[in-house]
């Protein structure tokens, strides 16, 4: 008899944490694979559960992995899934027997509040001071033992990231009985004068436990004052990003040839093995093609990660949202819009599902067509600084403006249109420090899996459409269907239309197309200015059209894609009318 | 009560005061009060001003707070001399 066959009833638990907690990372270390991802009944919200078996091989453990909430009291929908979950009110959900609320050990601040109110539920629950080792290398005092006193439930320290980071919790655990059905939870929504005494309960255990901000370093503080300055802190803020995009294009340049190569070796050694036919070629073109043409782009995506989690890693990234706070007002949003901003450079798709970050349903909405509209992506950057470097700088100017102006133009009318709010922007800043790079090289790793596991299936799907029109012959018939506008109102060669079509479905064909008119000068200045210009303002990519769906729903997803197809080309129009006109010495 | 009040004379705005100063907080705007709760500010509570542009930066204990200008100038504070 094997040993699973001896496991008679499972022991159900919930983790419950704060966002950026590490609650996910952790539910992934004790769950590995065997994960179900569900969506919960008619919301967007995921409903992932997982199960793993015991050390001692006697029980098994069912793990629901509830959306991060800052307390019961909730203000996104998330927190209210976790919150009616938790009270046994969500319908088709059993309120789980057992709870592990997972606390960032960097942040307590922050996390007791959540702690305390989930305490007063009354549930039986582990508290997981989760990253304790970021927390100890940072200079706090981590005392679980201390904390486990104060608050009269058990704490263990985890490592989610670690390979044995849940051992603490687990063994813990195994040694909990097997929690009985609890009776419906009482709970009335806590009016302010609660939440206070709560808020003073935290200040109390963390004084009880001797947890305290560590001491700033002096050089570290006047970094601080220099970077949030408003004058020099932008100047520091252009150069950082300038190298930042520099290290983009010039380090992944090798990589991204070698891995174009292998792709194409793979594709010719299928060519060569299989018999010709529609297999064959849906091998090729279509799943090859697909996954390479993520792949190629994983250098760049990888790098700007790398960059990106060291900004946030020194604390410099919640700076930028206070820098930038006021240039985003203006277009409808507030600074945290900055960081799907600068990833949507990176990859516009994974940016779109980084808005979730952002506080209101309009704010969401705002920043995902922003970023579709005007936000060039690491491919089409590429395309765009390849060409116009050719040009003039004049013609550099003109592409990055008219979009940088469409950009703000259409944020600041379609602010006052959207219906919905804008959310007050209340932040809190983390003390600078230096950054710890087994901490940014671990992140850059999880990051980058995110990516492939989100983004690659879409890429992959694109190239299938692509190869599925090719194959009915629809996509020449929908090429000449829209030439006209191309040739009359752009004043485009006939080509272009198909360059922008598969650049759609497939970004890397489009821009290498574009890439090749330029070349062959096939394409005057104001041809490649206005080009590159309606191709930003375009929807990036087929990918980013499917977030869009995931994120937005079908209905605005096709209202977006439409919308800012008609604005990019009347953009273009207008530009080439213009051009035209004045005749600029581009 | 409509609205955030000054009727006590040493009642001031969070933007009233200058990059330095400390207070206490007083009353916030009811619409915020949820939002504000949840970052530990609450009325009693001691701050002091570090920057007031682009945004109002607070230091709250030993948390810092970036709060834009519209949100500051809701949070009514009581000055309190430094050498208190």
């Amino acid at each position: 008899m094997s040993a699973q066959a001896a496991i008679v009833d499972a022991f159900q638990l919930a983790l419950i944490g704060v966002p950026n907690s590490g609650k996910t990372a952790l539910f992934n270390r004790l769950t590995g694979s065997r994960q179900k991802v569900a969506n919960y009944a008619g919301v967007t919200v995921e409903r992932k559960e997982g199960v793993f078996v015991g050390p001692s091989r006697e029980r098994s453990y069912r793990v629901l992995d509830l959306p991060g909430a800052y307390s019961l009291t909730p203000t996104t929908l998330d927190e209210a899934i976790t919150r009616d979950l938790l009270l046994g009110r969500l319908s088709g959900e059993a309120a789980p027997r057992f709870i592990v609320c997972v606390t960032d050990a960097t942040n307590l601040r922050l996390n007791l509040r959540l702690v305390l109110e989930i305490k007063n539920l009354g549930i039986p629950m582990i508290v997981a001071l989760n990253m304790s080792d970021l927390a100890r290398s940072r200079g706090y005092q981590v005392d679980a033992a201390a904390l486990e006193r104060e608050l009269g439930i058990p704490v263990v320290e985890t490592v989610a990231v670690a390979r044995d980071g849940d051992r603490q919790l687990v063994e813990r655990l195994e040694g909990v009985p097997l929690p009985a059905a609890s009776p419906p939870v009482e709970w009335r929504e806590p009016d302010l004068g609660q939440i206070e005494v709560t808020q003073r309960e935290v200040r109390r255990i963390l004084r009880a436990i001797g947890y305290a901000e560590p001491v700033r370093h002096r050089a570290l503080r006047r970094i601080d004052a220099l970077v949030m300055h408003p004058v020099a802190g932008l100047a520091i803020l252009a150069t950082l990003l300038f190298l930042m995009f520099q290290a983009v294009f010039s380090w992944a340049a090798v990589p991204m040839d070698m891995i174009e190569g292998s792709i194409a070796a793979l594709g010719q050694l299928i060519q060569q093995t299989l018999p010709d036919g529609p297999l064959r070629s849906l091998l090729v073109d279509g799943i090859v093609a697909g996954i390479g043409s993520v792949l190629v782009f994983l250098p760049q995506i990888l790098i700007l990660f790398f960059f990106i989690l060291l900004l946030e890693d020194s604390g410099y990234l919640p700076r930028l949202a206070v820098l930038s706070d006021r240039l985003f007002k203006r277009m409808g949003l507030n600074g945290k819009a900055f960081l799907p901003m600068v990833l949507g450079i990176g990859c516009v798709t994974m940016a779109t599902m980084t808005t979730r970050i952002l506080n209101s349903k309009k704010e969401r909405l705002l920043a995902s067509i922003l970023l579709a509209l005007g936000i060039p992506c690491s491919a089409q950057l590429g395309v765009i600084l390849g060409i116009i470097s050719g040009i003039s700088p004049l013609a550099t100017l003109v592409v990055f403006g008219t979009v940088g102006a469409q950009v703000f133009l259409a944020g600041h009318l379609l602010s006052r249109i959207l219906p919905g709010k804008r959310s007050d922007f209340v932040l809190e800043i983390p003390p600078i420090r230096t950054p710890l790079w087994r901490n940014i090289f671990k992140k850059t790793t999880l990051r980058v899996k995110w990516f492939l596991r989100e983004a690659l299936p879409l890429f992959v799907l694109g190239t299938l459409i692509l190869f599925t029109l090719d194959r009915l012959n629809l996509l020449s018939r929908m090429v000449r269907a829209v030439e006209p506008v191309v040739t009359g109102l752009l004043s485009l060669p006939s080509q272009t239309a198909m360059v922008f079509f598969l650049g759609f479905l497939r970004r890397d064909y489009g821009a290498a197309g574009l890439f090749d008119m330029a070349r062959n000068n096939a394409l005057t200045p104001v041809q490649i200015v206005v080009s590159l210009t309606v191709m930003t303002l375009f929807v990036p990519c087929v990918a980013n059209f499917f977030v869009l769906i995931k994120e937005q729903g079908t209905r605005s997803a096709l209202l977006i894609t439409g919308l800012i197809s008609v604005y990019a080309i009347l953009v273009g129009a207008v530009l080439n009318l213009i051009l035209n006109t004045w005749s600029l010495p581009l | 009560m409509a609205g955030p009040s000054s009727d006590l004379p040493d009642n001031l705005r969070l933007t009233d005061l200058a990059v330095g100063d400390r207070a206490v907080v007083v009353q916030l705007d009811e619409k915020l009060e949820m939002r504000l709760l949840g970052f530990g500010l609450f009325p009693g509570v001691p701050v002091e001003v570090r920057q007031k542009f682009p945004a109002c930066i607070i230091r709250c204990e030993d948390t810092e707070i970036a709060l834009e200008k519209d949100v500051a100038s809701r949070i009514l504070v009581r000055r309190v001399d430094s050498a208190e």
